[in-house]
């Protein structure tokens, strides 16, 4: 596999709130390689923005790196973190489709001002030919035209296209999209995803794709890492990790799959909260195959091959057997 | 066969005037049985939302019939409709953020059974306590604010506030969108035990046509205002008959079997459902678009076995032939 792109590895943060601090990154790791789509999956609230914010530099004050490390290119972005080139890194090389297409663009001007503006400051005048090619690439017709109207005059799929377009536009290296398509319906959202394979494909762009849809992450991804609770569980490329799940907490998601589940089947128990986390493997409370032993280290990542990363001693254990145990 | 609890006679609503204004709903035709999920689907737009109103006494129709239980009902200023209607009841897309933030759980469901005229409190704390233990949840949640619910939590209790209203009929507007799989199950698994607890009949409006699928007995599809399809909802998934269904269907990013190539593309702006437009609405995207279907609407009629389509080629395939020269 060719150079990776963007590392991030053992990554913790916490984000201070007036009574405690909230562990709500935990040891994470990540990495994504020149033109790779690589998703994040995960139940709400187990930290997949956060991590997005942490590379892209956006996080509140009151966050507090506690180990680890991004690496953006082979340079920390950590110690970046607020000067000149972080910020020409932010805007010039890492794009950013955010998760609602309704709030991210201001109503009061005309989306060409918008897009435009932050184009020019950037690469100067070819930047608007470059904004109308990729809007025709997007397919949003009349692209001189879509450029003089306001946000409100577009559906959700149209901003999105408009977004990504923009997005795009900068010839960034790494694109990152947070849950690009949940807002939007399924004709809109299979639009979308197939826009963005295709401009994968022909600028090469290397993605960061946030989804709690299985079925998203698979249509687009070539790898995936599964997040439960701020910790990294699972990694493996998007066929295996449908098909051959290892992980206790990802074969559990998978099974609730409307797709694949008897009724209507929901993990027990609620997703561990960043306030007060269980020790060692946030998920051995809610897990079925859970000894003693996981609540007490932090499992470390084992490879049961080569592109595949697991970190659960007990992947080999049939959930069903352990229930009826 | 169940005797129907909700007619609609060729419905139609409009906003705005001929030639501007927008067809929301177009002649829609539709029985919902006593006791059965009755799923809406179809693109964002389709008008389902404003059908649901029009059900509602909140939109009146410019045409056609609605009943109830067999009895007309007649048009009626928004707020006498709803007394009228008080049997059918609504809940909002986003039930936890319509919980207001200053209010108790306790007062938020109290509240609604005062405005509808309920007058004694131990008739409304019988009613309460009867209502939390079927969406399961106990009075400890009385005395929480909104804040401190968790998303599957608001949702039951939007939910408990349309219940202690004792509706016979139950309209869910995307009730389950953005929710995890975990929440969403247990949602869902809510709205099966009510309906057989309560003897409820739910009109259920979703996106996630996996879940529709499991959930309801029959369903109708929308296009732009027109129900294009209608029909048990095991046999529209497995064999669906209006190209519109198929593609819909086509869309739904899958977690088994090969990944689905896109093969239905926007072109050009999507048209507006316009008042008195004619032809088939779908006919600018079909690819089974033929002469006749631009020339005139197509009517929604039975193909056996209760299933109503409206498309000229499912009604009078080619060769048979009409318009073929
Ligand atoms: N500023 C903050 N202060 C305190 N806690 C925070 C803050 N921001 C996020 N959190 C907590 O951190 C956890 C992770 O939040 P995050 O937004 O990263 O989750 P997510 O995986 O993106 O969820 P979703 O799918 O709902 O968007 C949550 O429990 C959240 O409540
Ligand atoms: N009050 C209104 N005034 C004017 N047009 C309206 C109004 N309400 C809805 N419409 C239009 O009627 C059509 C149907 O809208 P509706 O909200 O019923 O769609 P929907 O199927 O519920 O969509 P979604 O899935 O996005 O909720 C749309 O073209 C919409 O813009
Ligand atoms: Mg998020
Ligand atoms: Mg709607």
């Amino acid at each position: 596999m060719s150079d990776p792109l963007l590392t991030i590895r053992d990554l913790s943060i916490d984000i201070e709130t007036p009574t405690v601090a909230a562990k709500v990154i935990d040891h994470a790791n990540v990495q994504v390689h020149l033109g790779e789509t690589v998703g994040i999956v995960g139940e709400s609230g187990c930290g997949k923005t956060t991590l997005l914010k942490a590379i892209l530099g956006i996080l509140p004050k009151t966050a507090v790196c506690r180990s680890g490390e991004i690496l953006f290119e082979g340079r920390s972005l950590l110690d970046l973190w607020g000067t000149e080139e972080s910020r020409r890194i932010r805007s010039c090389d890492i794009g950013f489709i955010p998760q609602d297409p309704y709030l991210s663009l201001n109503p009061a001007f005309t989306v060409g001002r918008q897009l435009n503006e932050s184009l020019l400051e950037l690469t100067g005048q070819g930047a608007y030919a470059e904004l109308l090619r990729m809007l025709r690439a997007v397919q949003l017709p009349d692209p001189e035209g879509v450029l003089e109207r306001y946000p409100h005059q577009f559906s959700g799929g149209q901003r999105q296209r408009l977004l990504i377009a923009a997005a795009l536009a900068r010839r960034p290296k790494l694109l990152i999209a947070d849950e690009p398509t949940t807002a939007l319906d399924v004709t809109t959202q299979s639009e979308i995803l197939e826009v963005m394979r295709e401009l994968a494909n022909e600028t090469g762009v290397a993605m960061l794709f946030v989804s709690h849809d299985l079925g998203v992450i698979r249509s687009i991804c070539d790898r995936v890492t599964v997040m439960y609770a701020g910790q990294s569980v699972e990694t493996a490329p998007a066929d295996a990790l449908v098909n051959a799940p290892k992980h206790p907490y990802t074969r559990m998601l998978l099974n609730c799959h409307p797709g694949r589940s008897h009724g209507f089947k929901g993990i027990p128990g609620q997703v561990a909260s960043p306030l007060d986390p269980p020790p060692g493997c946030r998920f051995s409370p809610r897990c079925p195959i859970a000894i003693a032993e996981c609540s007490r280290r932090r499992p470390q990542p084992l490879h049961p091959s080569p592109s595949q990363e697991v970190s659960c001693p007990r992947y080999e254990i049939d959930l069903e057997t352990a229930a009826d145990a | 066969m169940p005797d129907p609890i909700i007619e609609c006679q060729d419905v139609s609503v409009h906003f705005g005037k001929k030639g501007v204004g927008v067809a929301a709903v177009s002649e829609v035709t539709l029985d919902v049985r006593e006791n059965e999920i009755f799923g809406v689907v179809g693109e964002s737009g389709s008008g389902k939302s404003t059908l649901a109103r029009a059900i509602l006494g909140l939109q009146t129709p410019v045409s056609g019939a609605i009943s109830l239980e067999g009895r007309g009902l007649d048009p009626l200023p928004p707020k006498m409709a709803r007394q009228d209607r008080a049997k059918i009841q609504y809940v909002h897309q986003d039930s936890g953020a319509a919980l207001d933030p200053w209010w108790s759980v306790g007062s938020s469901l109290e509240e609604g059974l005062i405005v509808h005229g309920v007058r004694s409190a131990d008739e409304r704390h019988r009613r309460i306590e009867r209502v939390l233990d079927a969406v399961g949840l106990n009075e400890s949640f009385l005395d929480r604010y909104p804040h401190e619910l968790s998303g599957g939590q608001q949702r039951r209790i939007g939910l408990a506030r349309i219940l202690v209203l004792e509706p016979q009929v139950v309209i869910l507007d995307e009730p389950t969108s953005g929710l995890d799989v975990s929440v969403q199950a247990a949602v869902l698994n809510l709205i099966l035990e009510l309906r057989a607890k309560l003897n409820l009949t739910f009109i259920f409006i979703s996106h996630d046509l996996a879940v529709v699928h499991k959930l309801c007995d029959r369903l109708a599809v929308m296009h732009l205002g027109h129900v294009v399809e209608l029909g048990e909802s095991d046999e529209v998934f497995s064999s669906p008959a209006h190209p519109y269904t198929k593609s819909l269907l086509d869309s739904v990013p899958r977690l088994d079997g090969p990944p689905r190539e896109v093969r239905l593309r926007l072109k050009g702006e999507p048209p507006k459902a316009s008042i008195g437009a004619v032809g088939c609405s779908y006919c600018y995207r079909c690819p089974k678009v033929r002469q006749d279907c631009s020339a005139a609407t197509p009517v929604l009629a039975d193909i056996g076995d209760g299933r109503r389509v409206a498309c000229f080629a499912v009604h009078a395939p080619a060769g048979d032939g009409m318009n073929r020269g």
